[in-house]
This record gives C-alpha cells, sequence and structure tokens, in this order.
C-alpha cells in the first residue's frame, strides 16, 4: 500500500500508535480516525488510580502524540459496520468512508452483568466520563463496595482508601489477582490490601442487589449483607466487535487476526489492507505459541498499533509476525507490581531473585515446550523494577539457557 | 514511500525471538523528567538503557542530552513511561 486513506477505527490508544507510527513510515496519504468518545486519545491508566486519588487532573491525561499524525478527527461518532470488500465503514452518523487501509482498534467495553443497578451509585470504569462520575460517587460515599478483584477493582480499591473511604472488596476466589499473577504474587498483593484495611470478602459473591433511597444492599453467597453508598463493578470486559458481526471477519473473543496482526477473513485467510491492534484484537504471539489471546495492557495497545500499521503498509505476505513481550504494572497501596511476558501461561514458578517471603522479589513463570525444556514465560517484579529488566529480553527463552549465561 | 523497513522476528517454531528495534529517524532531544510523577518503574531503562539508567539506590539517572541516534529508543520511553513523566523537546 502506498497512497491513498488510511481509516482507523477507534480513536484510543492504539489508534494513536498506529496512526504515529504510519507517519513514521512515510505515509503520506491521508488519515481519519474515528472515534465515539467526543475528544482526542488520552491515557485511561490514570482513570482507576491518580485521577480518583487526585494527583492527576483529566487535562492531564491527554496524549502526546510524538510526531504530528495530521489526521482527520472524526468524533462523537462510531463505525457501526464495515464491508470489507467494497473497502468501506459505515458511521453511526450515516456517513460512509471509503479506505484503502483499515485499522481497527475499537477497544472494549466493561462487562455488566444482569441484574446490577447500574446508575449514580454504581459505576463501571472505562471512559473519563466514567471516572468523573465515580469520582463524584465517591466525594458523596462513606461505605464503598468494589466488586471483583482483578486490577482495576484493586486500584479502584486502593485510591477510595486513599481518600479514607470504608472500603470492601469482593472477589469470588481465595486471594486477589490470582488469575493474572498466580497463588504465590496474589498473596502478597492479597496481605497488602488487607493491611491497608480493605475488607476483603474472598470467596464470595454477590447474589442479590438491592438500591433503597438511601443507599446499597448487597447480599453475598456466604450470608453477608453489605450496606454501601457506592459500588464499582469491575468483572472484566468484553472486546468492542458488536459493530463487525455481518462484515464476516472472523470474530472469536475480538477480532481474530493472523500472527502480523491482519485481520482474518470469511475465507479464513488474512485481508489485506485490514489490520487490528489493541485490547479489541485477538492473535497469535509465536514468542509462546500459536493459539491467539488477546492482551488488555496499555503498553500492549501501543506496540501492537505500531506493528499493526507496519504490517498494513508491508500486506500480509511481507510483514513480520507480532511477538511482543507484553508488560504491564500496578501501584497498590505503595507496593510496585510489575509484569513481562505472559505468567498466566506458567505450570511452574521460580524464584529469581530475592525471597517471596521479603515482599520484594522477582518470580519467574515456566511451562515445558514439546521437548520438556523448561521456558520462561513470563517474570513479575513486586518492588524490584531494577532487578526485572534482565528478565525481559529473557522471555520465550530456555530457563537454563538463562543460567548459563 | 520510503523502503519498508523489515523487523527481525521470531521463525516459525517458536525459536529466539528478538525484540522489535524503535523506528524512526535519528534526532537530538532533550530529556527531562518530572519527579513528581516518576514512581521508578523502570520502563524507561527497558526501552533505552543507553539513556536512563535505575541504579542500585533505587535512583534513576538519565542522560539529559543524548545521542542523536539514541533518539527514536528515547521516543519510545516516553510513550511507553507509566507515569507519562518523561517530557522531551528538540534539541537545537
Amino acid at each position: 500500500m502506498s497512497s491513498g486513506r488510511i481509516a482507523v477505527a477507534g480513536a484510543g490508544l492504539g489508534a494513536l500508535s498506529a496512526a504515529e507510527r504510519l507517519r513514521e513510515r512515510g505515509w503520506t496519504g491521508e488519515i481519519v480516525i474515528v472515534g465515539d468518545e467526543p475528544r482526542r486519545p488520552y491515557n485511561r491508566t490514570p482513570l482507576s488510580k491518580q485521577l480518583l486519588a487526585g494527583t492527576r487532573q483529566p487535562a492531564e491525561l491527554r496524549l502526546a502524540a510524538h510526531r504530528d499524525v495530521d489526521a482527520t478527527w472524526v468524533l462523537g461518532t462510531s463505525a457501526v459496520a464495515l464491508d470489507p470488500h467494497q473497502r468501506s465503514l459505515h458511521l453511526g452518523d450515516g456517513r460512509r468512508l471509503d479506505f484503502d487501509g483499515l485499522v481497527i482498534a475499537t477497544g472494549t467495553t466493561p462487562r455488566r452483568p444482569g441484574g446490577i443497578p447500574f446508575g449514580r451509585r454504581v459505576h463501571t470504569v472505562r471512559t473519563l466520563d466514567d471516572a468523573r462520575a465515580l469520582d463524584a460517587a465517591l466525594g458523596r460515599a462513606r461505605h464503598v463496595v468494589v466488586v471483583g478483584g482483578g486490577f482495576i477493582g484493586c486500584e479502584v480499591a486502593c485510591a477510595a482508601r486513599d481518600r479514607a473511604l470504608t472500603v470492601s472488596l469482593i472477589e469470588p476466589r481465595e486471594a486477589l489477582l490470582t488469575g493474572p499473577l498466580g497463588p504465590t504474587v496474589a498473596a502478597t498483593v492479597t496481605e497488602q490490601h488487607a493491611k491497608a484495611g480493605v475488607r476483603l470478602h474472598l470467596g464470595t459473591t454477590v447474589t442479590r442487589w438491592e438500591e433503597t433511597g438511601r443507599g446499597l444492599r448487597l447480599h453475598l453467597s456466604d450470608g453477608t449483607v453489605l450496606k454501601a453508598d457506592a459500588a464499582v463493578v469491575a468483572v472484566g470486559t468484553e472486546p468492542r466487535t458488536d459493530w463487525l458481526q455481518a462484515s464476516g471477519v472472523q470474530l472469536a473473543d475480538g477480532v481474530s487476526c493472523d500472527p502480523t496482526c491482519h485481520v482474518i477473513g470469511p475465507d479464513g485467510r488474512a485481508l489485506d489492507g485490514i489490520v487490528a491492534a489493541g485490547d479489541a484484537a485477538t492473535w497469535p504471539n509465536l514468542r509462546f505459541d500459536a493459539v491467539p489471546r488477546r492482551v488488555e495492557h496499555w503498553i500492549n495497545a501501543i506496540e501492537m498499533g505500531q506493528h499493526a500499521a507496519d504490517s498494513l503498509l508491508a500486506g500480509p505476505t511481507a510483514a513480520a509476525p507480532f511477538t511482543p513481550v507484553p508488560r504491564f504494572w500496578s501501584h497498590q497501596h505503595g507496593l510496585r507490581i510489575q509484569s513481562a511476558g505472559m505468567p498466566a501461561l506458567g505450570t511452574a514458578t521460580v524464584p529469581l531473585t530475592g525471597a517471596p517471603k521479603s515482599g520484594r522479589y522477582v518470580l519467574g513463570y515456566t511451562r515445558p515446550d514439546q521437548h520438556g525444556t523448561e521456558i520462561l514465560v513470563g517474570a513479575v517484579a513486586l518492588d524490584a523494577p531494577r532487578a526485572l529488566i534482565a528478565y525481559r529480553d529473557q522471555i520465550g527463552l530456555p530457563l537454563a539457557r538463562r543460567r548459563a549465561a | 514511500m520510503p523502503e519498508h523497513v523489515q523487523e527481525a522476528h521470531a521463525p516459525v517454531g517458536f525459536a529466539a525471538p528478538v525484540l522489535p528495534r524503535p523506528v524512526g529517524e535519528p534526532e537530538r532531544l532533550k530529556v527531562s523528567i518530572d519527579n513528581n510523577h516518576c514512581e521508578l518503574f523502570g520502563l524507561c531503562q527497558q526501552e533505552a538503557p543507553t539513556v536512563f539508567d535505575l541504579g542500585p539506590d533505587g535512583r534513576l539517572r538519565y542522560d539529559a542530552n543524548p545521542k542523536a541516534a539514541d533518539g527514536p529508543a528515547v521516543r519510545q520511553a516516553a510513550r511507553v513511561c507509566p507515569m507519562q513523566a518523561i517530557t522531551l523537546r528538540e534539541a537545537r
């Protein structure tokens, strides 16, 4: 692809990164970015942290594009349909946008299970408007309940404790962050929340929600009834791919991509001229295996947006596979949690630096390859950012080779 | 259109994956870090190890006037900084 118009569906970090990389590669054609929020790309990560704690203001969240992306911004509307053969997008405002190349980066939306009275008291966090509404609700609350012990839930619990609120956290598993981090790190993080005064209801679920004029009553599976002024539900996300249902592109927990970020069409083959990036895309990261997965990390949206742009310009045959080391961070009650790789793929753990008892350590996650060699698939650092640096480049390699090096 | 720069990648069989190299033109940048926001995650050092150095004392040292060749890596460091605490200016 060398000239014409590249459309970007979505106006978040993945979209911005793709646009920026297109310009870095010398793309001089048109770039049109379509997003439903009425604002240019901004940093979502402070929405569950600094924005609620008051250490960052909304105006500070705007993302600086490090290049002038010279794009046409179509904001306040979204793509509602794709015709991959005509190469056109249909927009919510009735317009049609023809393209030569397309980047799909429509992100995710929080899961909103039925039976929960979402509204003034009960919130999810994804957009700046969500975070502002939650901030206002926390300002009126004394007791807030957080449902879900994943990253967003844990971070909101931290911010609410920083605001001196009574915080109850409900998580169906026996520890926080068990899914992404495994039992060892989960135990450390869970202890940190308990020490910070978060009231933990582990191994429980909400069986019934009641909203009265005075507040919320949550009935838990262990018989407990919690009264609260506000609640945050953070129980995972769903990729925003409804608009692609009729397009024929393959969908399976996200937009299915080949290893190069090219979207897979109805015939099972990569579509030339259509790529996807960020939270909505599922692709096989050949650093680990051939299983397609979504990676909902902020840094992945940057790296995948960049790679998708490269792949779009190169075409499906010449494009390189996208094989990043996924990375994320979180800061909870003063504890810095960082990860490289995909710890959730590990079948065993090995201490790499420090001892788990010390609370400051790097834990390695391994699994055997087809020859039985233990491969390092992830590393998680607790308050050990310097020690983690060396392990990033070892992700996907045999553990023994690391020791010999 | 410039010639597409092919990046190193893992061959099929998943052996010896290689990390991507930063992209962009060499350029002289002036680097500054907002200490009120930096929380020492060290992602900048992962991206640009010749410019940023998280010491054993937990302090971050950095070259405020890196070489032009480091420009693309420094820009990537600023992009991925979790706290968005790195400010870049084009040096004259």
